[in-house]
C-alpha cells in the first residue's frame, strides 16, 4: 500500500534539451527565479536533470521550525507554504537545492512531484515531457534492477538524505577526432 | 420430485456457531460426537480444544505425524503427541484459496470408525476456514491501519497532538510519555526475498525483546528498516540512554548470531516529549545510523553526533584546508617514514586521549604509545594536553573519517 | 472583446523546425493557462521542447507588441501608437501614391519568410499577389541546395518517414545534430538503439548527438562527398553492394563504378577528410553488412559551396548498399510535401498590369543586394513579415536599402532588431490566436491549428491584416486589389482540403482535424517498382575544400542552431534565457593558443563585413580551423557571412565564410 515514489534516469538517453525543466514551469506556471527542475550539464559531459528527491530521509523536512513538510504515504514529500516563515533552514539543509526561495512571497516552495496530476492517473509533467524516456516515474519500494546505480559522478552526496532517484549511467563509446 | 431436500441436524448444529468463534466450533463438534476436538494453527499451535467431561483436555502438541489418507478427501489418519500421551485420530487441513490456514483434528475411539467421521470433519474444517479467513483479513486491516498511522507519525503527517492521542489509544499506546525513535537496518539491502525474510526475522527479535521487558511494541517495518518507537517511563528516564543503548547492543547481537554475513547497524533520535515532534526523532535516527555507519560508532546517538553533523556539511575545500593546516605535517611524516603516526592519533581520539583505553585499543605498551605522542608532538610543534590542541586534533580526525579526506 | 470558451483546443506549432508538433492549449477564463503535447500526434507524440512548454510566456510576454506603432524619425526609437485605422491609412495612401508615381506596384514588395510556417500565412503573398505585379522574394537561403540535388538523384524529393528509423539497425547522420534541433527524433533513435542499432554521427563539430552517438567520426567541413564516395569504394571493393539494386533501379551505375574505382584513392580521402583509414574502414563494414540502414544528410552538409556534391554522394552511398526503398531504411532530408496543397494565398491571381505581365522576383538568400540594384522603379516600400533581417547575410547591403526606401512596415510580435530600423511596426498575433493549418517537412503529418484564445491587446493575424489592409486600399482607391476579404479563415481551410488532398489523407472533412492530426499515405517511398534514382559520379571534379584554407589566419565560421532558440526567435523569454550572456564563440585550444586567448576572455570575430564581440570559450574538440558561433539577435553573427558570385539555384552558403579573431580591447573599438 505504500509507495515511495521517485525518479529513475538514463543518462545515456538523456540529451539536455531541458523539455522537463520548461515544462514544470509551464505546468506550475513558477515565476523565472523560481526552478523546481534544473538541467545541468556535469563535468562529465553527460546532463542531470534534477528536482525535489522527494527524499527518504529528508532534511529539509527535519530542520523546518514549522513543521511545513509533510511525506505523503505515496513518498512525495509536500510543503505547505502556510505554515512557512521564509526561515530558508530547509534550503540550505538540502543537497540538492530542491527548496527555492521566492523573494518577492518570501516562501519557500518546491517540485510536488505533480501530485494533482498523479492523483488523476498522469505522470508528473517533467516525465510527460521527455520524448526521449530518459527521466521516468518509479515506486522505489518495488524497483529492482541489478543495471540501476544509486548515484553518477556530478550528483551531490546522498547520505544521509537517501534521495528517491536511481540512475543509468552512461555507455562507453567510440570516437574518431582529427588529428 | 416431491421429496423434501434433508438437511442433517448435526450440520445445522454446527453450522449455527460460524459467527461465535473456534472455540464453539470445538465445543459443538465435541459435544455432537462426544469426542474430543482440536483446531491448530499452521504450525499446530492450539487455537481452541474440547475434550467430553472426565476426558484430560489437550493443551499443548510436541509433534504431529501426519499418516495414510482417508478417501478421496483431505482427511488423514494423524499421529498426534502430547506430553502426556500420544494420540492417533483424523484430521484435515483447513484451507482458503490454496492457503493452509490451520487444522482441525478429532479422536476417535477405535480405527474401525474413522472413515465415517471423515466427511463431517470435512466439512468442520470449511466452517474453519470461514472463522480463520475472517480473523486474518481482520489483523491484515489492522495492521494495515497501524502501518498508515505509523508512517504520518513518522513522517510528521499529522498536525494535531489530539488526534495522535487518540489514534494510539486504539492499539492502547500510551504517547504521553516522552518518545524516542530508533531505527535498526540491514546494510546493502535488495529488493529480493530473502533479505524482505531478514527484515522480518530483525522484526521478530525486536518485538520478542521488547515483550521480554513487557514493553508493548510500536514499531513499523519499512524497505531494509525496522523503526521502533520507545516510550519512556517517568521513573526510567535517567536509566534511558542506557537502556536503549543495552538494548540496540542486544537486538545487534542477536541478528548477528543468527545472520553473521550480513551487517546490521542501528541509529537513535532525540527524546521529544510530544508525539507531533517525534517525526524529527526519527528522521535523527537515520542521520545517526547513517553518520554512524561512516564512523564506525556501533550505537550512534544523533545527540552525540553534533560537530560531526556540521563537519559533514561543511564545504569540503575548507575542511581540507583545515585539516592539512593541522595534520598535513603528521600525515607526511607518515608517508616518508612508514610510520602509522595518524593511526596511533585516531586511537587517541576515539579513546579520548584516555592512554590506557587507547593502547589496550592499539595493542601498543603504554611506553611506546607515550613516544609516539612525543613524536607527533614534535612534528606538529605542539603540547597535545593543550585542550585547544586536543580540539583541532579531534575535529581534523573527524573531517578525515566523515569526508574521506 | 468575444471571449473563447474554457477548454481544451488543438494548435500546431508553427516554427520553422521539424517537429511541427500538436500541441493541446489549456484555456481558462480567455487565457492561455499551460499548454501540453497532443498524444494524437504521431511524430510529437504528446511531449513538446522546451521552448513548445515556454508558450505561456511567449502569449503573455510584457515584452510583446501590443498596439501598432509608428517611429519618427526612423531608428529613433520614438516610437508613438497609433490606431490599426491609421495605420492602414498611412500605409494605403503610400502604395496608391506609389502606384500614381510608377505606373505600377513594383515599387511596393515584400520579404517574408520562415517566422511562421502556417498555410495560412502565405496571406502576405496573397496580399501582394491581390495588387498585381509587384517585387516579392523568391527561394529559400536555408535548404534549397539540398533540395535541387535531391531532385537530382530522385527526380523529386525524397526524405524518408522519421518513425520508421526506430526499426533501423544502422543510422548514419551527416551533419545532423538532432539533439539540439530535431529533439522528437531522438526518441526513434533511441527506440532503435535499445533494440541494438548502431548510431553513428559525421560532423566536423562534437556535437550534443554526436556525443551520444556509437561511434563518431569528426570531418573536415565540406569534405563529406569524398568520404561518402570512400566508403562506396571500400563497399563495391569487397562485394558488400547491391548489385541487384544498382542494376536495375538506378541511372549511371557504370560511370559511378567506374568513377570509384578509377579516379579516386582512400589515401587521398583520408587525407582531405582528415578521417584517419581505421575510423573509415569500421564505417564502411557498418555500412556494407548491416540492413536496414537510415542515412540522414543534414541541412550542414549542403551550408557550403562544395555541399551540392556531397548531398548527391551520401544519396548514392544509400543506393549502392540498397537500403534506399527497403523498410526502415531509406534516405533522409526533408520534403516539400507542403506543395501538394493548393497554397490558395500564394498562388492567389492578382489583376492583370496592362504592360507588366510577371510580378518582380527578388532572390531571397541576397535579397537586400539585389533589390539594391533595382530601377525603374526602384524597390521605395518595404514589407517585413516573418522575419528578422538580422538573421541574413549581408547586412551592409540591408542598411543601404533602408536608406533608400520610403516606407518600411514590420509585422511582428516583439521589437526585433529589424522592427527598430522600421517606421511602422503593426504587432501579429501568436498561433493561439488565430486559425490555421499546418503540414511539416519533416514529418508526414497535417494538423490543424484551433484559435485557442482572444488577441493579445491589438495583435491581428496576418491573413486579418490582408483582409483589413486591401479593404482600405479599395475603399481609397477602388479595385486596387482583388484580395478577397470577406472570405473566413476557415474558409481558406477548407479551400486548401481538395478533395484530392483529403484522399491523400484519409479525411473525410476538415472536421476530422479536430479530433486528431492526420499522417499522408507514403507508402510510395518502399516501393520496388521505383526506378531512375540517379548515381552520382565526381568525374573531373578537383577537391577544393584545401585550398580555403590557403587563408593564412583565418578560421572558418560555422554557425548551428541554439537549443533554445529559433534563429532569434524566443530570445525575450526569461524562462529560456537567463540574465546570464550565452553568446559564446568557441575556439579550439590551439587557436586560442596562436591568437594569445584565454578562456572566458572577450574576443572580437571579425572580417571585411563587420565584427561582433563575444566569450570566448575554448573547445577541445574543435577543429583547429574553426571557429563556431550561435545565432543570436542582439549580437547577429550572420553579418560575418558574405557570399560573393552566387548562382541563382543555390542556398546561401552560411558556412562558407573566412573570419579572423584577436583579443578584445577599448583600444580596438
Amino acid at each position: 500500500m505504500f509507495k515511495q515514489l521517485g525518479y529513475s534516469f538514463h543518462a545515456d538517453d538523456c540529451i539536455g534539451c531541458k523539455a522537463c525543466e520548461i515544462a514544470c514551469k509551464n505546468e506550475n506556471q513558477t515565476p523565472t527565479n523560481i526552478r523546481w527542475r534544473k538541467v545541468t550539464k556535469t563535468s562529465g559531459d553527460f546532463f542531470l536533470s534534477v528536482s525535489c528527491n522527494h527524499c527518504d530521509n529528508p532534511e529539509c523536512f527535519r530542520v523546518c521550525p514549522e513543521r511545513a513538510f509533510t511525506k505523503r504515504q505515496d513518498g512525495i514529500v509536500e510543503i505547505d507554504e502556510n505554515r512557512c516563515t521564509g526561515c530558508q533552514l530547509c534550503v540550505s539543509a538540502c543537497p540538492y537545492s530542491a527548496p527555492q526561495f521566492d523573494p518577492e512571497t518570501h516562501k519557500v516552495s518546491k517540485c510536488q512531484m505533480c501530485y494533482p496530476r498523479q492523483d488523476a492517473g498522469l505522470p508528473p509533467a517533467c516525465v510527460e515531457a521527455c520524448t526521449t524516456g530518459a527521466l521516468k516515474l518509479v515506486d522505489l519500494n518495488t524497483f529492482s534492477d541489478p543495471e540501476a546505480v544509486r548515484t553518477l559522478p556530478g550528483f551531490p552526496n546522498i547520505k544521509i538524505t537517501s534521495p528517491s532517484i536511481v540512475f543509468y549511467p552512461e555507455k562507453p563509446r567510440k570516437r574518431y577526432f582529427i588529428k | 420430485m416431491n421429496k423434501s431436500m434433508i438437511i442433517p441436524d448435526m450440520v445445522q448444529e454446527l453450522l449455527s456457531t460460524t459467527t461465535k468463534g473456534l472455540p464453539k466450533l470445538t465445543d459443538k463438534l465435541c459435544t455432537l460426537l462426544s469426542l474430543p476436538a482440536l483446531i491448530t494453527d499452521p504450525h499446530y499451535q492450539i487455537l481452541a480444544s474440547s475434550s467430553p467431561a472426565g476426558e484430560p483436555a489437550i493443551n499443548s502438541i510436541l509433534a504431529v505425524q501426519q499418516l495414510d489418507k482417508i478417501g478421496g478427501i483431505s482427511v488423514s489418519k494423524y499421529q498426534i503427541t502430547t506430553t502426556d500421551l500420544d494420540l492417533s485420530g483424523i484430521g484435515s487441513p483447513i484451507t482458503h484459496e490454496n492457503n493452509t490456514l490451520g487444522y482441525v483434528f478429532i479422536f476417535p475411539k477405535d480405527d474401525q470408525s474413522h472413515e465415517a467421521y471423515a466427511p463431517l470433519l470435512s466439512f468442520s474444517a470449511s466452517l474453519g476456514a470461514i472463522q480463520l479467513h475472517r480473523k486474518l483479513e481482520m489483523r491484515q486491516e489492522k495492521m494495515k491501519f497501524k502501518e498508515a498511522f505509523l508512517f504520518d507519525l513518522l513522517y510528521g503527517n499529522i498536525k494535531q497532538k489530539e488526534d495522535i492521542y487518540e489514534y494510539a489509544r486504539v492499539w492502547d499506546w500510551n504517547f504521553n510519555l516522552p518518545l524516542t525513535v530508533l531505527v535498526f537496518a540491514l546494510e546493502d539491502f535488495n529488493h529480493v526475498l530473502t533479505d524482505k525474510q531478514l527484515i522480518n526475522t530483525l522484526l521478530y527479535i525486536i518485538e520478542r525483546t521488547l515483550l521480554e521487558v513487557s514493553i508493548k511494541p510500536i514499531t513499523m517495518k519499512r524497505q531494509n528498516q525496522v523503526i521502533v518507537v520507545l516510550p519512556m517511563k517517568a521513573e526510567q528516564s535517567k536509566k534511558h540512554r542506557a537502556k536503549m543503548e543495552s538494548f540496540s547492543k542486544n537486538i545487534i547481537s542477536q541478528m548477528k548470531a543468527l545472520h553473521p554475513d550480513e551487517i546490521f547497524s542501528c541509529g537513535i533520535g532525540k527524546t521529544y516529549e510530544s508525539p507531533v515532534d517525534l517525526f524529527r526523532s526519527y528522521q535523527e535516527a537515520k542521520v545517526a545510523f547513517e553518520l554512524g555507519d561512516i564512523l564506525g560508532i556501533e550505537i550512534p546517538f544523533f545527540s552525540d553526533l553534533g560537530l560531526e553533523r556540521i563537519l559533514y556539511k561543511h564545504d569540503l575545500q575548507e575542511l581540507k584546508e583545515f585539516f592539512e593546516t593541522t595534520l598535513g605535517d603528521v600525515v607526511l611524516y607518515d608517508e616518508n617514514n612508514n610510520a602509522q603516526l595518524m593511526e596511533t592519533l585516531e586511537g587517541l581520539v576515539t579513546y579520548q586521549f584516555d592512554m590506557t583505553a587507547a593502547s589496550q585499543a592499539l595493542f601498543l605498551h603504554r611506553n611506546t604509545l607515550r613516544y609516539r605522542i612525543k613524536k607527533i608532538e614534535e612534528i606538529l610543534d605542539l603540547k597535545l594536553d593543550d585542550l585547544n590542541n586536543k580540539l583541532n586534533i579531534t575535529a581534523a580526525i573527524k573531517m578525515k573519517q566523515l569526508r574521506k579526506i | 472583446m468575444f471571449s473563447m470558451k474554457d477548454g481544451i483546443y488543438r494548435n500546431t506549432c508553427p516554427r520553422n523546425c521539424y517537429g511541427t508538433c500538436g500541441i493541446l492549449s489549456h484555456v481558462k477564463n480567455g487565457r492561455l493557462i499551460k499548454v501540453t503535447g497532443d498524444p494524437e500526434h504521431g511524430y510529437s507524440k504528446g511531449s513538446l521542447c522546451a521552448k513548445g512548454y515556454a508558450f505561456t510566456q511567449y502569449v503573455y510576454s510584457p515584452e510583446r507588441i501590443k498596439y501598432p506603432m509608428v517611429q519618427c524619425p526612423r531608428g529613433s526609437g520614438k516610437w508613438k501608437r497609433i490606431s490599426w485605422e491609421e495605420a492602414y491609412t498611412t500605409i494605403s495612401l503610400k502604395m496608391i501614391e506609389l502606384n500614381q508615381r510608377y505606373g505600377s506596384n513594383l515599387a511596393s514588395g515584400y520579404n517574408k519568410f520562415s517566422g511562421n510556417l502556417g498555410l495560412l500565412h502565405y496571406a502576405t503573398e496573397g496580399m501582394f499577389n491581390s495588387i498585381g505585379p509587384h517585387t516579392k522574394p523568391i527561394g529559400n537561403p536555408c535548404a534549397l541546395t539540398g533540395k535541387l540535388a535531391m531532385n537530382r538523384s530522385f527526380g523529386e524529393s525524397f526524405s524518408s518517414v522519421p518513425e520508421d528509423m526506430a526499426g533501423s539497425k544502422l543510422i548514419v547522420l551527416w551533419g545532423a545534430n538532432p539533439a539540439v534541433t530535431n529533439v522528437h527524433q531522438m526518441k526513434f533513435i533511441n527506440e532503435a538503439r535499445q533494440k541494438g542499432a548502431h548510431l553513428v554521427v559525421i560532423d566536423p563539430i562534437f556535437t550534443q548527438t554526436a556525443k551520444k552517438a556509437d561511434l563518431y567520426i569528426q570531418i573536415h567541413p565540406g569534405t563529406d562527398r569524398l568520404l561518402a564516395d570512400g566508403i562506396a569504394k571500400l563497399i563495391i571493393e569487397k562485394q558488400e553492394h547491391s548489385l541487384e539494386f544498382l542494376e536495375e533501379q538506378t541511372t549511371g551505375w557504370p560511370e559511378y563504378k567506374h568513377y570509384l574505382e578509377n579516379q579516386m584513392t582512400i589515401k587521398e580521402v583520408c587525407k582531405q577528410t582528415g578521417i584517419e583509414l581505421e575510423a573509415l574502414i569500421e564505417l564502411s563494414e557498418l555500412y556494407g553488412r548491416i540492413k536496414p540502414v537510415s542515412t540522414w544528410a543534414g541541412l550542414g552538409v549542403q551550408r557550403n559551396s562544395l555541399g551540392s556534391d556531397s548531398i548527391s554522394a551520401i544519396n548514392s552511398l544509400a543506393a549502392v548498399t540498397g537500403n534506399l526503398f527497403i523498410p526502415n531504411g531509406g534516405l533522409y532530408f526533408m520534403h516539400f510535401d507542403v506543395d501538394d496543397f493548393p497554397c490558395a494565398l500564394k498562388n492567389h491571381k492578382g489583376p492583370l498590369h496592362p504592360t507588366i505581365s510577371e510580378p518582380r522576383e527578388v532572390d531571397i538568400s541576397d535579397f537586400a543586394s539585389n533589390a539594391l540594384q533595382l530601377t525603374e522603379p526602384p524597390l521605395k516600400f518595404l514589407w517585413i513579415a516573418s522575419r528578422n533581417i538580422t538573421q541574413d547575410h549581408n547586412l551592409k547591403a540591408w542598411s543601404d536599402l533602408f536608406q533608400e526606401l520610403e516606407l518600411i512596415v514590420t509585422v511582428d510580435l516583439y521589437m526585433t532588431k529589424t522592427a527598430e530600423k522600421s517606421d511602422i511596426v503593426l504587432p501579429a498575433a501568436t498561433h493561439f490566436e488565430e486559425e490555421d493549418l499546418n503540414v511539416g517537412y519533416w514529418h508526414y503529418w497535417l494538423s490543424i491549428n484551433q484559435k485557442a484564445i482572444p488577441p493579445y491587446y491589438e495583435a491581428k493575424s496576418d491573413l486579418q491584416i490582408a483582409r483589413e489592409l486591401t479593404t482600405k486600399l479599395n475603399e481609397l482607391s477602388p479595385g486596387f486589389s482583388n484580395f478577397p476579404a470577406t472570405k473566413e479563415p476557415i474558409d481558406w481551410i477548407k479551400g486548401e482540403l481538395t478533395p484530392e488532398i483529403m484522399d491523400l489523407y484519409a479525411l473525410n472533412s476538415y472536421k476530422d482535424l479536430l479530433q486528431r492530426p492526420y499522417q499522408k499515405n507514403i507508402e510510395k517511398n518502399f516501393s520496388t517498382k521505383r526506378k531512375n534514382f540517379h548515381l552520382f559520379a565526381a568525374n573531373g571534379k578537383k577537391n577544393q575544400m584545401r585550398e580555403r584554407q590557403a587563408e593564412p589566419n583565418g578560421y572558418q565560421l560555422i554557425t548551428p542552431q541554439a537549443l533554445l532558440k529559433i534563429h532569434s526567435q524566443y530570445e525575450a523569454l526569461t524562462w529560456l534565457h537567463g540574465r546570464q550572456d550565452e553568446s559564446y564563440i568557441e575556439l579550439s585550444a590551439e587557436a586560442a593558443q596562436r591568437n594569445d586567448i584565454n578562456d572566458q576572455e572577450k574576443i572580437a570575430v571579425f572580417n571585411d563585413q563587420g565584427q561582433i564581440i563575444g566569450v570566448a570559450k575554448i573547445n577541445s574538440h574543435l577543429p583547429k580551423n574553426i571557429i563556431l558561433a550561435h545565432q543570436a539577435g542582439n549580437n547577429p553573427i550572420n553579418q560575418l557571412i558574405i557570399q560573393q558570385n552566387k548562382k541563382d539555384d543555390v542556398s546561401t552558403y552560411f558556412y562558407d565564410s573566412i573570419v579572423y579573431i584577436r583579443k578584445w580591447s577599448e583600444a580596438n573599438v
